[in-house]
C-alpha cells in the first residue's frame, strides 16, 4: 500500500487558538481510514485545510506526490479529493438532479474516465434516491439530504473522499445503508477518510484509526490496537470503552 | 383611458431602464453580497459613452454597443482592483461604492462638464393607435429590455454557467468543493451586471437628456425594484419592475404625476415592513465562510 495523501507537520491557528499543532498523517490507496478525537480536537479543521477551505499556517499536504498545500478548494476538488461537510451539504433552492448535475459538470475534464457513475441519474440510483430527482433539495428529509451530499461528493469523481461525520443525525437503518455504500468505495478506486464520534460506526467501517487530541495525533494504527491503547482510553474515552 | 394607456407605456419604458439596473443589482448582491450604490453611475457612464459616440457621428446601435462594452470593462477593472478585496466585508464594499459615486461623477464632469446631455431620438416614428400616441423609441426600449432580460433569464435557469452561478449564490463553499471557480464567477457576474447598467444608460439617453447626476435617482429606484422583488431574486426583480412601471403609469395617468416617485418608494417601504424578503422572496446574500 502506498500513501496517496501525505500530511506533514500541519499547523493551523485561528488567531491565538491552535486548532492543529503539527499533524502527520498518511492516507493509503484503497483504505478506509478513520480519524477520531473529542470535540475541538481539530478533526474538521484537518479536513478544511486539506481541501483548501482554510489555508494552513504551516506544514505541507502532498497529493499523489504533488504539493497541494494552500491551493484553492475548487482546484483541490478538480484534483480528485472529494469532501462532505458535517452539516448537510447541498444547494437547497436547486433540484436534486441539478445539484448532482452541477458537481458532474465541473469535475475536471482530465478526471478519471473509468468512473462507476458517469451520469447524475446513475449517482442518484447508487445512493438510493432516484425518485427524488425533481424535488428541491431544500425540502428533503435529513437522511435523504445526507445521501444527496454523498452523491455530490461522488460526482466530483474523487479518488479520495473525506467524510465529516457522515452518519450524524441518521437513524440505525440509514446508518447501516450508509456503511454499505461507503464500503463499496475502495472497490471503485476511491480511498476514504472518515471522521466520526460513533465508535460502532468506525469499527464497522475502518481497519485503521488515527486519534487526534488538542490538535495533535496521539495514536495511529489498526483499529483494534488503537482502541486498546491506554493513551487513547485515557485522553479520548475517559478511561472506559 | 387613452391617456392612461399612454402613461402606462411611458411608465413601462422608464421601468425598463430601472429593471436593467435592478437585475444587475440583484445578481451582483446575490452572488457577492456587494451592495454597489455606484451602479447608477455605471448607468450614467453608459449614457455618456453613448452620447460621445453619437456626437462623433456614430449610428445609435454602434454607440449603444460601445456604451455597453465600456461599462462592462469598467466593471471588470473595478471588481479586480477594488471590490474583490471587500468580498469578506460587504459593508466596506458598500462604503467604497458610495465613494465611487463621487469619483465617477467628478471624472465625468472634469472632462465633459456638468451640463445636460442629449442625443437626437434614434427612432422618431410615432404611431397613432386608437387615439393613443405610441413613440417607437419607447417601444424599442421596452422590447430590448425584454429581449436582454429574457436572455439573462434563460442563461441563468438553463445553462451550465447559470446552474453553477445559482449554486454559488446558495453556498459558495460547497460550490467551490464541487470544482466551480467561484471567484471567476463573481467577476463574471459583476461584469454582466455592469454591462446591463451600460445598456440601461444607452437606452435612457435615447429617451431623456441626462446629467452626470442622473445615476442617483435611477439607482434608488433600481434598489427599490430589487428590494420589492426580493434581493437576489431575478424573477422578482423583473416582476417588481413591471409593477413599478404600471404603478407609475397609473399615478401619472390619473393626474398625480408629481407623486410618482413617492409611490414607488412608499411601495418599497411597505413591502420591506411587511415582507422583509421582498414580494417574491430574496436570498439573504451569499453565506460567508
Amino acid at each position: 500500500m502506498s500513501a496517496i495523501l501525505e500530511i506533514k507537520g500541519l499547523r493551523k491557528q485561528f488567531g491565538g487558538v491552535t486548532a492543529l499543532s503539527g499533524v502527520d498523517l498518511a492516507i493509503n490507496e484503497g483504505e478506509i481510514l478513520g480519524v477520531v478525537g473529542p470535540n475541538g480536537s481539530g478533526k474538521t479543521t484537518l479536513f478544511n485545510v486539506v481541501t483548501g477551505v482554510h489555508k494552513p499556517t504551516a506544514g505541507s499536504v502532498t497529493w499523489k506526490g504533488k504539493d497541494i498545500t494552500g491551493i484553492p478548494a475548487n482546484q483541490i476538488s478538480r484534483n480528485g479529493i472529494g469532501y462532505t461537510f458535517q452539516q448537510a451539504m447541498a444547494f437547497p433552492g436547486l433540484t436534486v438532479f441539478e445539484n448532482v448535475q452541477i458537481a458532474t459538470e465541473h469535475s475536471a475534464a482530465s478526471a478519471r474516465t473509468d468512473f462507476a457513475w458517469p451520469t447524475p441519474a446513475s449517482l442518484l440510483e447508487f445512493v438510493g434516491i432516484p425518485g427524488l430527482a425533481r424535488e428541491k433539495a431544500g425540502i428533503l428529509p435529513f437522511g435523504s439530504l445526507r445521501l444527496l451530499g454523498l452523491a455530490l461528493a461522488l460526482a466530483t469523481r474523487p479518488s479520495l473522499l473525506l467524510l465529516d461525520e457522515p452518519a450524524a443525525g441518521l437513524n440505525d437503518r440509514e446508518t447501516a445503508a450508509l456503511v454499505g455504500l461507503v464500503q463499496q468505495f475502495p472497490g471503485h478506486g476511491i480511498s476514504v477518510c472518515v471522521i466520526d464520534h460513533d465508535m460502532k460506526l468506525m469499527q464497522s467501517l475502518c481497519k485503521r484509526l488515527a486519534v487526534l487530541d488538542f490538535g495533535s495525533k496521539i495514536a495511529d494504527g489498526p483499529t483494534a490496537d488503537v482502541l486498546h491503547d491506554p493513551k487513547v482510553l485515557e485522553v479520548y474515552l475517559g478511561g472506559e470503552l | 383611458m387613452d391617456i392612461l394607456l399612454q402613461q402606462i407605456l411611458n411608465g413601462l419604458s422608464i421601468a425598463s431602464v430601472i429593471t436593467l439596473i435592478a437585475v444587475g443589482v440583484t445578481l451582483i448582491f446575490g452572488l457577492t453580497g456587494i451592495i454597489n450604490f455606484a451602479h447608477g453611475e455605471f448607468l450614467m457612464v453608459g449614457s455618456i459613452v453613448t452620447w460621445l459616440a453619437v456626437s462623433n457621428g456614430l449610428p445609435f446601435p454602434v454607440a449603444l454597443i460601445l456604451g455597453v462594452l465600456a461599462v462592462a470593462l469598467m466593471g471588470f477593472v473595478l471588481e479586480r482592483a477594488i471590490f474583490r478585496f471587500t468580498l469578506e466585508r460587504p459593508t466596506n464594499g458598500f462604503i467604497v461604492s458610495l465613494g465611487l459615486i463621487v469619483v465617477l461623477q467628478h471624472i465625468v464632469i472634469l472632462f465633459w462638464n456638468a451640463n445636460q446631455k442629449s442625443i437626437p431620438r434614434p427612432l422618431t416614428t410615432v404611431w397613432e393607435v386608437g387615439g393613443v400616441r405610441i413613440a417607437s423609441v419607447r417601444v424599442m426600449v421596452i422590447l430590448m429590455t425584454i429581449a436582454v432580460v429574457a436572455m439573462t433569464y434563460v442563461m441563468i435557469t438553463r445553462s451550465r454557467y447559470g446552474r453553477a452561478l445559482r449554486a454559488s449564490v446558495e453556498d459558495r463553499d460547497t460550490a467551490a468543493l464541487m470544482g466551480i471557480p467561484v471567484r471567476r464567477y463573481i467577476t463574471g457576474v459583476f461584469v454582466l451586471g455592469s454591462a446591463l447598467a451600460g445598456l440601461g444608460g444607452g437606452l435612457l439617453i435615447a429617451l431623456f437628456p441626462i446629467t452626470p447626476f442622473t445615476g442617483g435617482t435611477m439607482v434608488m429606484k433600481g434598489f427599490a425594484v430589487a428590494l420589492i422583488g426580493g434581493l437576489g431574486n431575478l424573477t422578482g426583480a423583473v416582476a417588481a419592475g413591471l409593477i413599478l412601471g404600471i404603478v407609475e403609469g397609473f399615478s401619472a395617468g390619473y393626474g398625480f404625476s408629481e407623486w410618482t416617485d413617492a409611490y414607488s418608494f412608499g411601495l418599497m417601504i411597505l413591502v420591506l415592513l411587511f415582507r422583509p424578503h421582498g414580494l417574491f422572496g430574496g436570498t439573504s446574500g451569499p453565506k460567508m465562510a
